[in-house]
């Protein structure tokens, strides 16, 4: 076998990531070969050099930042202590409400964010300019506001704010000077009956007021803020502005997008009770859409971005090293399919229907042992076969195989070698003892040779 | 509001039994209301997470607003968390997820030229706000040689030396084949053993 095939290996045995008849491969040739016995050292003092180096230094800044995220959770401009508990309350229908309550708070805000944009009239309406007597209610017209809690009120249908009951408190975000007024709306005092305060009252007309206004999105009212104030009980995210390309409003675009971030956070959290309930009715798993929206989102950019990327960045220099690893996988993969009854090892034990224990969990891993004193849900259970699969797939020389021949055929440009390694794949999925037909169909139709 | 079990121990024991059994304790402290409790997983995990968010995106700012986010969101979730499993891991999965986030809405809504200014450039190797945190030229030098990288190759470092994930995780997590894990870790050390040679000297 090619020494330049031992080297590329170094790194992964270096890792224990090789299993099994490779990894005892190396070790033998470790003890003939000084170059790679070096390369092995390098990669230890590797390790050390990154652990000391990448130590991130700077206590102040690490106080302040803590205190800072503190105070995201905690708003510390209310007295009042304790988040009112939601589940207490009916939920039927609170992600709408509070998608709702969300609306008119990003509406209100967006208009006295934008209050210059408005005419007179509607200012006056909404109570950002005085009108005889009335009252003047502005937010610091730099503070991006941030919506800090909402407590839900006794059970009620309609929609309007009082109703809702909804109390925002409403603080400038960090690095936003302080001065100014905190823009305060407080209805649930007064939800049943009491007489509603002005500001409410002027809460509520500017919604209606920024309903009408989103009719007309010439008017530079970002179209999401209109998505926002039609969120269906269904609905779960609210989506990222579109904002109108007006040049006074540069600078607030950026408010207007955290409030609909915001807003998004409300609803996040009555998905999230919403789940609450269900554990309480019995059921055992929590993933709010949210969560599942979010991993999946995730999932699909990772493809999306990685794939261009992998082959840019492969093609140039990886065939030397495909096909170093497809010839000397060939020849293990030979010597096994001799003694092919019997199973092989890998699968046996990673597929043994035996309960996992601690010590079957490298010490210093983190994320895969779990104490099996409840039965798993369908995600973890999902998540463990994965990484039992993943694990099983990546030490069977055959499957590797498939993946170098693959490999080459898509980066040789020796059209005698691509038919060969095509010729491979093809003939793999012919035969009958072959174990991943899937993974060998899926690479010929990745290289347009299969119908 | 639950008891407040950091009345009774304020300075948890920094051993490592110590440390799983205090995190635990701090768990159920913040799931019974005590957000104080909260504060000290904030101290106890924010750099490793950060160092990591940094890694992955290479912008000081979105790393901030990403570990801040995550907290948040950490928290108002933390009654479904269930304590038998590490904190870290779990934090870290939504970090990542609002990262991937942040990386698909800054490619809708911009043109290539504004992530470049927004310190997504993939040339750039300016560190930015991150030079305050390191003490020493040689961290700099490390973290300037890391972020040269091509994110395909410092993506796969990063899971691999920060969050000290296996290959199977990050072939699953970035989805690519676990022999692509291998060969692109091997490079990326390659490359980096290359320019920080004399670092590794002991």
């Amino acid at each position: 076998m090619e020494h330049s095939y031992f080297k590329d290996r170094i790194s992964a045995y270096h890792d224990r990531e090789l299993k099994h008849e490779e990894e005892q491969l190396i070790r033998e040739h470790l003890q003939q070969c000084a170059e790679c016995r070096q390369l092995l050292d390098e990669l230890e003092k590797f390790d050390r050099m990154v652990e000391k180096h990448s130590e991130l230094a700077g206590g102040e800044y690490w106080e302040e930042s803590a205190r800072r995220i503190e105070a995201a959770i905690r708003p510390e401009v209310s007295t009042t202590t304790e988040v009112t508990r939601i589940s207490s309350y009916s939920w039927k229908n609170l992600g709408w409400k509070l998608a709702a309550v969300a609306a008119s708070v990003a509406a209100l805000a967006f208009i006295a964010f934008h209050e210059g944009d408005l005419s007179r009239e509607i200012r006056q309406k909404v109570g950002l300019e005085p009108s005889g007597d009335q009252k003047v209610i502005t937010a610091p017209a730099d503070a991006p506001i941030t919506i800090m809690r909402v407590v839900p009120p006794p059970e009620s249908a309609d929609t309007t704010l009082s109703e809702v009951g909804a109390r925002i408190d409403v603080k400038p975000r960090k690095g936003v000077p302080t001065e100014g007024e905190t823009l305060e709306i407080r209805s649930d005092e007064f939800a049943d009956g009491y007489p509603k305060p002005e500001r409410v009252r002027l809460a509520e007309e500017t919604l209606a007021v920024s309903k009408e206004a989103i009719q007309q999105p010439a008017s530079g009212i970002p179209k999401a803020v209109a998505d926002t104030a039609t969120l269906g009980d269904e609905t779960e995210e609210l989506s990222i502005p579109d904002l109108a390309p007006e040049k006074e409003a540069d600078s607030y675009e950026f408010s207007a997008v955290q409030l609909v971030q915001d807003a998004r956070l409300l609803t996040d959290s009555a998905a999230k009770a919403r789940s609450e309930i269900t554990v309480d009715s019995g059921e055992t798993r929590i993933v709010t859409q949210m969560e599942r929206k979010d991993q999946e989102l995730g999932a699909e950019i990772a493809v999306k971005g990685e794939q261009d990327i992998v082959r840019l960045a492969e093609e140039a220099s990886s065939l030397e090293m495909w096909r170093a690893r497809r010839d000397s996988l060939s020849d293990i993969v030979s010597q096994s399919e001799k003694k092919r009854e019997e199973p092989s090892v890998a699968l046996e034990k990673s597929f043994s229907l035996r309960a996992p224990e601690a010590s079957d969990v490298p010490a210093d891993s983190e994320l895969m042992y779990m104490d099996l004193k409840e039965p798993l849900d369908k995600d973890q259970l999902k998540q463990v076969l994965d990484s039992v699969y993943n694990e099983v797939i990546r030490h069977d020389p055959e499957y590797q195989l498939l993946e170098a021949q693959y490999q080459v055929a898509l980066l040789t440009t020796d059209e005698g070698e691509h038919d060969q390694s095509v010729k491979y794949l093809r003939d793999y999925l012919e035969r009958e003892d072959s174990a991943y037909k899937m993974q060998a169909a899926w690479y010929l139709q990745q290289l347009d040779e299969i119908d | 509001m639950g008891e407040n079990i950091r009345e009774e121990k304020d300075n948890p024991a920094v051993n490592n039994v110590g440390e799983a059994v205090s995190e635990k304790k701090l768990i159920e402290a913040v799931q019974n209301g005590d957000k104080r409790a909260f504060g000290q997983l904030i101290r106890i995990h924010q750099k490793r997470l950060f160092r990591y968010i940094y890694g992955l995106l290479k912008s000081f700012d979105a790393a901030e607003d990403i570990v801040q986010e995550a907290f948040v969101k950490a928290y108002d979730n933390i009654k479904s968390f269930r304590t038998e499993y590490a904190f870290y891991p779990w934090l870290s999965t939504i970090a990542r997820n609002l990262a991937y986030n942040q990386i698909n809405r800054e490619e809708k809504k911009e043109s290539l030229d504004v992530l470049q200014e927004k310190g997504y450039d993939p040339q750039s190797t300016e560190l930015g706000p991150l030079e305050n945190l390191l003490n020493h030229e040689n961290n700099k030098r490390f973290y300037k040689a890391v972020m040269s990288l091509p994110v395909t190759y410092r993506s796969v470092f990063v899971l691999r030396h920060f969050e000290q994930m296996d290959y199977a995780q990050i072939a699953s997590y970035l989805k690519i084949p676990p022999g692509t894990v291998d060969s692109r870790l091997y490079r990326a050390r390659k490359l980096l053993m290359e320019h920080l040679k004399d670092l590794m000297s002991d």
